[in-house]
C-alpha cells in the first residue's frame, strides 16, 4: 500500500463526506492540481533562502492536502519535512524536499488519471 | 441527529481545498456555511453583522497572517464572541495542538480527513451548546422587556389613576380591595361656581385652558394631602381619604385639603377674572361608610366609592356659596379643635328627608391667629371685597 500514490480508502470517505458527488470529487482534485505546484515552489524557494518557517508552513500545507486526497505517501514524507524543517541540518532537508518532490511526481499523475476518471463518471 | 433547523458554520482554512470540502460536506448536512482564508478574514467576518448569526466556527490552526491559535485567543477574549463553540480541525498527528486549544477555550476538535459522521456529531453537539447558550439569552431578554413593560405599565396606570389606586392594583392584596369592601371615608366634593355659565360663553381653548390650571393646580394639592382622587368631572372634583390605603386621622387631612384647595383657588381666581371669567369654589366634606372598590363595566372600571356620605358631600358642595367649605355634623366633630367653624344651620338637601346641619370652615386654627386668611373672605363676604 506504502507503494500506492492514493489511498482508495481516503478517496471513499471523501467521496461519502461530499455527498457521493464524483464531479465535485473531480473538481476538488483539479483545485489540488492547480494550487498545489505553488506550495512546492515555496518549499524551493524557503530551501533555498534558509528560511525555516516558511518551509515548516508549506511542508505542513502540502501534506494537508495532499491527505485529504489520500495521497498518503507524499503527505508522510511531507511530515516527515515539517518535523524536520525547525533544525535538521540543511543537507537533510533538501534531501526531504527531493523525497517529497518525487513523491508529488507519482501523486500528481495519479490525481490527473483519477480526476478524469472521476469527471468522466 | 438529523441535521434539521441548520446552522451557520463559518470555515476557516487557509487552503481552498479543504474549505471546498467542508463547506460541500456541511452543504450536504443542511448547513449554511461560511468562509474565511484566514484568520484576518475570519475576525473581521465575526465582527461584521453576519458575524452575529455564527453558530460554530470550524477553526484550521495552521495559517498565514493570524494563525487559529491566536483567532481563538481573541474570540475568548471578546464578550460578543466568547460564547460562539469553535473546533479545531486538526490532523491526527497533531492532537498536542488539539490539547493546547481546549485548554484555550474551544469546544471539540475534528480531525482531518474529514469524516462526514464524526463532522455531524461534532457539529450537534456544539450547535446544541450554542442553542442553549442563545436560550439564556433569549429568556434573560425576555425577561428584561417584560420587567420593563411591568414597570412601564405601572408607570403609566400611575397618571391614569390615583397613586393608591395605582399601587392597590399591582399589590397582592389588590384582588379583594376591588372586589368591594366596605369602609368610614371622608369624602371631599367641590365644583366651581358659576361654571355653567361659563363654559356657555367661553370659547374651547379657554375653556379648557381654565379647566386645565385648575385641574394641575388641585391634583397637586390633593396628592401632596394623600387624597384619593376618584374622578374629575369638568369641574367637580371627588376625593375620599382613609381608602384604599387607610390614614389614622382622615378627616383633618380632607379639611386640610380643602382649605389649601380655597386659598390656591384664590390664587387662580385673580387671574381669571381680569381674562372676565367670574368663577367661584365651594367644598363640601362628610364622614361615613361606603362601599369601595372596582366600579363599571368590562373594558371601563373606575376605582369608586359608593354610598350617602359622597351624596352628602356632593351635596353639601352644591349648598355651599363661593368660598365656602360645608362641612356634615360627623366630619365638623371630628374636626372641631382644628379648626375656626361656623354654624350655616340646618339644609334641606335633596334625597335626605331630615334637615342636615352643617358648619363652614373659616380657616385652620392654626391660621386664625394670623390676619392672612380670615381677609381672603371665606364664607358670605363679598368675593369682590378681596380683590379691591
Amino acid at each position: 500500500m506504502p507503494d500506492q500514490p492514493l489511498d482508495e480508502a481516503t478517496l471513499a470517505q471523501l467521496l461519502e463526506t461530499v455527498g457521493g458527488d464524483h464531479a465535485f470529487l473531480a473538481e476538488l482534485i483539479e483545485t489540488y492540481l492547480a494550487d498545489s505546484p505553488a506550495l512546492l515552489d515555496d518549499m524551493r524557494g524557503a530551501l533555498a533562502s534558509g528560511d525555516r518557517v516558511a518551509l515548516r508552513r508549506a511542508a505542513h500545507t502540502l501534506k494537508s492536502t495532499s491527505a485529504s486526497l489520500g495521497a498518503l505517501a507524499l503527505a508522510a514524507t511531507c511530515r516527515e519535512l515539517e518535523a524536520a524543517a525547525a533544525d535538521a541540518p540543511p543537507a537533510e532537508l533538501a534531501a526531504r524536499a527531493e523525497q517529497v518532490t518525487s513523491d508529488y511526481g507519482a501523486a500528481r499523475a495519479a490525481l490527473e488519471a483519477r480526476g478524469a476518471q472521476e469527471g468522466a463518471t | 441527529m438529523s441535521g434539521t433547523g441548520g446552522g451557520r458554520i463559518l470555515v476557516v482554512d487557509d487552503t481552498r481545498l479543504n474549505r471546498s470540502v467542508l463547506v460541500r460536506a456541511l452543504e450536504e448536512q443542511g448547513y449554511q456555511a461560511l468562509e474565511a482564508a484566514d484568520g484576518r478574514a475570519a475576525l473581521e467576518l465575526l465582527a461584521s453583522a453576519d458575524g452575529g448569526t455564527v453558530d460554530v466556527v470550524l477553526l484550521d490552526l495552521e495559517m498565514p497572517e493570524l494563525d487559529g491559535y491566536e483567532v481563538l485567543r481573541r474570540m475568548k477574549a471578546d464578550d460578543a464572541l466568547r460564547h460562539i463553540p469553535v473546533i479545531v480541525i486538526s490532523a491526527v498527528d497533531e492532537l498536542d495542538s488539539v490539547v493546547r486549544c481546549i485548554e484555550m477555550g474551544a469546544a471539540d476538535y475534528l480531525p482531518k480527513p474529514f469524516d462526514a459522521s464524526i463532522l455531524r456529531a461534532r457539529l450537534s453537539a456544539s450547535l446544541a451548546s450554542k442553542r442553549l447558550h442563545d436560550l439564556e439569552l433569549d429568556y434573560a431578554a425576555r425577561q428584561a422587556t417584560l420587567l420593563e413593560t411591568i414597570e412601564r405599565q405601572r408607570t403609566e396606570l400611575a397618571r391614569f389613576l390615583s397613586p393608591q389606586v395605582a399601587a392597590l392594583v399591582s399589590s397582592p392584596e389588590g384582588q379583594d380591595l376591588l372586589d368591594g369592601h366596605r369602609r368610614l371615608i371622608t369624602a371631599v366634593f367641590s365644583d366651581l361656581r358659576g361654571f355653567t355659565a361659563f363654559s356657555e360663553t367661553a370659547e374651547p381653548e379657554e375653556l379648557f385652558g381654565v379647566l386645565r390650571e385648575y385641574q394641575a393646580a388641585m391634583g397637586e394639592l390633593i396628592l401632596a394631602n394623600g387624597g384619593t382622587l376618584e374622578h374629575f368631572a369638568g369641574d367637580g372634583m371627588l376625593v375620599f381619604f382613609n381608602d384604599p390605603v387607610p390614614v389614622a386621622d382622615h378627616e383633618a387631612r380632607a379639611v386640610r385639603l380643602a382649605v389649601a384647595m380655597r386659598e390656591r383657588f384664590e390664587a387662580l381666581r385673580g387671574p381669571w377674572r381680569k381674562r372676565g371669567y367670574e368663577l367661584g369654589f365651594g367644598v363640601g366634606v362628610a364622614v361615613g361608610h361606603a362601599t369601595l372598590g372596582r366600579i363599571g363595566f368590562e373594558g371601563r372600571y373606575d376605582y369608586g366609592a359608593i354610598g350617602m356620605v359622597v351624596i352628602l358631600a356632593s351635596r353639601l358642595s352644591a349648598e355651599a356659596h363661593d368660598g365656602q367649605i360645608l362641612l356634615s355634623q360627623r366630619a365638623y366633630a371630628a374636626v372641631e379643635d382644628l379648626v375656626v367653624g361656623e354654624p350655616v344651620g340646618e339644609l334641606s338637601l335633596k334625597g335626605f328627608t331630615r334637615p342636615v346641619p352643617a358648619h363652614n370652615v373659616l380657616a385652620l386654627r392654626g391660621d386664625a391667629a394670623g390676619a392672612g386668611p380670615a381677609a381672603s373672605a371665606p364664607g358670605s363676604a363679598a368675593p369682590a371685597a378681596a380683590e379691591a
